[in-house]
């Protein structure tokens, strides 16, 4: 679907063919967030910090710290996600948005970034597992943390897609565009390298959020702004609805 | 008296902040960019006596920042100090001639290390 310069990567719902990406990508992603807080606790052993700054330094640490958490249990999960059976219920979509909000409102302030809830006009019934869900949006608002400038407001939206009786969960990032290079490897479905542009996590994290899509019967694609990205999952609508 | 300036290029705010502190409280003038471009205007404009540098950046990488320095007379000479989670991969003699000074493992360095760098090659 090519809109306005837009252009999506969803190829017939199967986003990324390959499995989870070499151990080295995975080190790396994990890495990253452990030498930050090594970087934070050594520096709470300046005996000349003030108590303000300790407190702002230990929230950092617990938030790069439960971010990492996340990422090794997102992880662990998807590993098993192939060979599990994920139970499937009727989701009010409002309520799982506002949920990722709620967890994800205190890292963005501890980035001094800024993400609102854009819910389309109606509250929608889907089809899915929280658990998962939740999981997938909180890793495509994490991605989106690093790739929106302080000036603009990440966006968790829905948005109704009729024709397909899906309802579309996404996160717009207003930032650098994505690089073209790694756009090619979304469509091509292999997860960017690491040594690409985008470098925070966007590659393991997709790989994990398509994983975890399959499971639950949804869609993940991508659409390449001029100024910045969304990632989404498409989620069947819930036919409880229409036997009302 | 005035204080050497160092431009910190690092797309981790948390990280680039935690560096300003540690070398603000050092006596520098610290200024941060999170990424290429913008590191390359602020380079331009500030003439730092050192930059400390992280290696993956989004959209442009570091060595195509350092090869826009090494581009421009009054930017070539300015010692980079690589702060990198992959130092093992980065060899300092290649890097040299792109005003590479130093390469510091993110993984095993310590503050002391990065003011200790900035203070051997400040120009």
């Amino acid at each position: 679907m090519v809109a306005g310069g837009e252009k999506t990567a969803n190829s017939g719902g199967v986003l990324f063919a390959g499995d989870i990406p070499r151990a080295g990508l995975v080190a790396h992603e994990l890495k990253a967030p452990l030498a930050t807080i090594r970087q934070l606790s050594l520096e709470l052993q300046d005996e000349t910090l003030s108590e303000q700054e300790r407190t702002m330094i230990a929230q950092q640490i617990e938030t790069v710290s439960e971010r990492a958490l996340r990422l090794s249990s997102d992880l662990a999960l998807s590993e098993r996600a192939q060979t599990t059976l994920f139970s499937i219920t009727s989701l009010d979509s409002g309520a799982l948005c506002s949920g990722v909000i709620r967890d994800m409102e205190p890292v963005y302030r501890a980035y001094e970034r800024r993400i609102e809830l854009r819910l389309s006009r109606r509250t929608h019934l889907m089809a899915g597992n929280h658990d998962l869900l939740h999981r997938i949006l909180v890793n495509f608002v994490d991605n989106a943390l690093h790739y929106t400038d302080e000036k603009s407001v990440v966006q968790l939206y829905t948005e109704l897609r009729q024709n397909e009786a899906r309802l579309r969960l996404g996160v717009r990032d207003y930032g650098a565009m994505m690089p073209l290079n790694v756009w090619r490897a979304i469509k091509k479905g292999e997860a960017p390298s690491v040594h690409q542009g985008r470098s925070h996590s966007s590659g393991l994290g997709l790989v994990i959020a398509h994983r975890f899509a399959e499971a639950t019967g949804g869609k993940i694609g991508a659409i390449r702004h001029r100024n910045g990205a969304s990632f989404y999952i498409d989620v069947p609508l819930s036919r409880q609805v229409s036997l009302l | 008296m005035t204080l050497q300036r160092v431009v910190v290029v690092e797309d981790d705010a948390l990280l680039a902040a935690h560096y300003k502190r540690v070398l603000e409280r050092n006596n520098y003038e610290v200024y941060t960019a999170s990424d290429g471009p913008m590191a390359i205007d602020l380079i331009d404009d500030v003439l730092p006596d050192a930059v400390v540098l992280d290696v993956l950046l989004e959209s442009v990488t570091a060595m195509a920042l350092l090869h826009e320095m090494q581009s421009h007379h009054d930017l070539a000479s300015i010692p980079v100090i690589l702060a990198t989670n992959l130092a093992q991969r980065v060899p300092l003699d290649d890097m040299k001639k792109y005003g590479v000074r130093e390469v510091l493992d993110k993984a095993t360095m310590r503050p002391a290390d990065i003011v200790g760098a900035v203070r051997k090659f400040a120009s």
